[in-house]
């Protein structure tokens, strides 16, 4: 896929990676090549700084045996150190052959060393002169080494030249390598922000290719696509949504509209009223309809800030219960009915209360049981019916939208199934819970619902 | 014309039963999709009117089964649910036309009307036999110029002989088809109305388009008699 070009080369991310990594690469070996060098050099001239007493030493010895050699120095010594020798007088005792001609070195007694950037009769350069006192034939000398620094310290500006030039290369293929990686890096993400980018409502099934799995980038690739079928899950349920209500809401307009373009042309007097009958039903139907809608959408925006009020639970329940009275279906209340208030709306948790009752008096064979207890840190709700109950699989679903479990009931008795999912999104509002549990009456449903104490 | 009508709403089902019926349809209704199948499986229905939503068995197993058992009656399916993707599988499914809820009445008439005429030898909404001419929507037919009044029942009769011009229909047949199963009538009922029909449409004229078939049928003269 087509990556914007410029835009992603020049990401600042890559830019301040690369930099950053050549400055810091490019410091770390300029001071280690600093320090070699100067290690070097200072190892170097150190190496020879022993040289004095040691071939003064050897001198003396060689004078206590018998005369000076010619030449002084042996023949296998570079071209690097020469001696001259010095009397008590700083005369001339002897010295090597380039040195033959010059006076002497250094003042006799004098031990201090110094660099002498010319001396006459050697190459021209930095040459280190060492004086060391010494013993030569009885008589104290001075024996003065030579050493051609220049000569000696060669490998320090091979080594420096190396280094100008290497030093620059390195840090190239640093900063090189570094761009490389961190754009190779970086392109899976930059196409997973493009995939996403293009993701809009309706292609919610895309997801994020994952290439490799094991590094940030791919956890980052499986995360953004468990996001995904998130949204897509959600978005499912939506539609679900929308479609089941519209159904819900056309059925009874449907109705109205027939029986009226029906009547236009096929109604006498006598008919009219069970038309208006009819009509009127379906008009209620819809109203009830419309506001479970409206409530739903209502608790999924969030408990109204004015409702945090007590709310008297038992007398609810003793309410809803009382409203019960004279219907087919025997509800009996649990006696005690502990004194139990909780925190929120009023009106909501009525309206958890008609829903259940009216749920258990739909499915029951002849009663229903309401109880009230106390947990400790709740207050427990339980609704009881003796009717055929609530199979396992089905215990989670009820508190869906739009779903009913039996669907051979008229359409005029049950709901639309909006009953159990409004109970569900207004206990949960108000910090509780709302489960199936086994232990009704005979083989029947019980529902409870748990409210937290305030 | 006989017309099943499968639909869960107990509303729609009084109004489409009534306007029906007004119609000079008989009604037979079901409540769910077991039963319209059975229904519409065991006995002849001119169109049958399938509601999606049903419980037991829904519309679209319905009429697939329908089809599967060799049923070619006409279907126009109902739905109040959205989309494209319910009316693709209606007609998938081997329905012949989709209404969505809410519908114009109207509307649903003149499609059950197209549906019917399908199943027949016209194509066109008059149907037309030599100079015999009958508009079932307004209720009226004429003989050349001339109009002439029928009561409903004459009108569904002379209306089903139409649709099978040329062919011979039992009584039976016509009994099934233009009563409802609670009118308790027997095949008397038929020859009195078929006995009115000629009186009306043939005898002023002279003519003889619906003729009588040895072994119990009559015909509509495919020239109009």
């Amino acid at each position: 896929m087509a990556v914007s070009g410029w835009g992603q080369h020049l990401s600042p991310v890559r830019v301040r990676i690369t930099v950053l990594a050549s400055l810091v690469v490019g410091a770390a070996l300029v001071v280690a090549a600093l320090a070699a060098v100067v290690l070097l050099r200072d190892g170097l001239v150190r190496s020879v700084a022993g040289t004095g007493p040691r071939r003064a030493a050897e001198i003396a010895a060689q004078a206590q045996a018998g005369p000076l050699p010619d030449p002084l120095l042996p023949l296998d010594t570079p071209r690097l150190t020469f001696l001259q020798v010095l009397d008590e007088h700083g005369r001339v005792l002897d010295a090597s052959a380039p040195l033959r001609s010059l006076g002497p070195l250094t003042a006799p007694g004098h031990s201090a060393s110094d660099v002498r950037s010319e001396i006459d009769g050697l190459p021209p350069g930095d040459w280190l002169v060492e004086p060391t006192a010494a013993v030569v034939a009885g008589r104290p000398a001075t024996v003065v080494v030579v050493t051609n620094l220049a000569e000696l310290t060669r490998p320090v500006t091979l080594l420096t030249g190396l280094l100008l030039v290497g030093l620059p290369l390195l840090i190239g293929v640093v900063a090189l390598v570094a761009w490389v990686l961190v754009g190779r890096a970086l392109r899976p993400v930059e196409a997973m922000r493009i995939e996403v980018a293009g993701i809009r409502g309706g292609q919610l099934e895309r997801r994020v290719p994952v290439v490799s799995s094991a590094d940030e980038v791919g956890r980052l690739a499986r995360t953004l696509n468990d996001m995904l079928d998130r949204l897509e899950a959600s978005d499912e349920r939506q539609r679900h949504f929308v479609s089941d209500a519209s159904h819900e809401l056309r059925t009874p307009i449907a109705n109205m509209r027939t029986a009226l373009e029906v009547g236009e042309g096929a109604m006498s007097p006598a008919d009219w009223p069970l038309v208006s009958a009819d009509l009127l039903t379906q008009v209620h139907r819809m109203q009830a309809l419309v506001d479970d809608l409206l409530l739903l959408a209502r608790i999924d925006d969030g408990l109204p800030r004015a409702a945090h009020q007590l709310v008297d639970l038992a007398a609810l329940v003793r309410a809803s219960a009382a409203e019960q009275v004279g219907g087919p279906i025997a509800v009996t209340v649990v006696e005690p009915v502990p004194d139990a208030s909780v925190r929120g709306d009023a009106d909501q948790l009525r309206r958890v209360l008609v829903n259940l009752l009216g749920n258990g008096v739909r499915h029951a064979r002849s009663r229903v049981r309401v109880s009230l207890s106390a947990t400790a840190s709740a207050w427990e709700l339980a609704v009881d019916d003796d009717g055929p109950g609530i199979a396992l699989e089905d215990r989670e679903r009820i508190f869906e939208r739009f779903v009913r479990l039996d669907e051979h009931r008229a359409r005029g008795g049950g709901g639309v199934g909006l009953g159990l999912a409004i109970v569900r999104r207004t206990v949960t509002a108000h910090g509780g819970t709302v489960v199936v549990a086994d232990g009704g009456l005979a083989a029947g449903a019980r529902l409870i619902v748990r409210l937290p104490r305030p | 014309m006989r017309v099943l009508v499968v639909d869960d709403e107990p509303s729609m089902v009084t109004s489409l039963r009534r306007g029906l019926e007004a119609e000079g349809y008989a009604v037979d209704v079901c409540f769910d999709g077991e039963d319209g199948l059975w229904r519409a499986t065991e006995f002849d229905y001119d169109v049958v009117v399938l509601d999606i939503m049903l419980p037991k068995l829904n519309g679209f197993v319905v009429a697939t089964r329908l089809r599967d058992a060799g049923r070619e009656v006409p279907i126009l399916m109902l739905t109040a649910k959205d989309g494209e993707l319910d009316q693709a599988e209606a007609l998938d499914c081997g329905a012949d036309d989709f209404l969505s809820k809410p519908f114009s009445y109207p509307v649903l008439l003149a499609r059950l009307r197209a549906l019917i005429r399908r199943g027949s030898s016209h194509r066109r909404s008059l149907p037309v036999v030599g100079d015999l001419r009958v508009d079932i929507a307004a209720r009226r037919c004429w003989r050349g110029d001339v109009e002439v009044q029928l009561t409903a029942r004459e009108l569904a009769v002379l209306d089903y002989l139409l649709h099978r011009t040329g062919e011979v229909v039992a009584k039976q047949e016509l009994l099934r088809h233009v009563w409802a199963d609670d009118e308790r009538v027997t095949i008397n009922a038929v020859e009195v109305v078929v006995g009115y029909l000629r009186r009306k449409i043939d005898r002023p004229f002279g003519r003889h388009s619906v003729e009588t078939v040895r072994g119990g049928g009559y015909r509509l003269a495919a020239d109009g008699g």
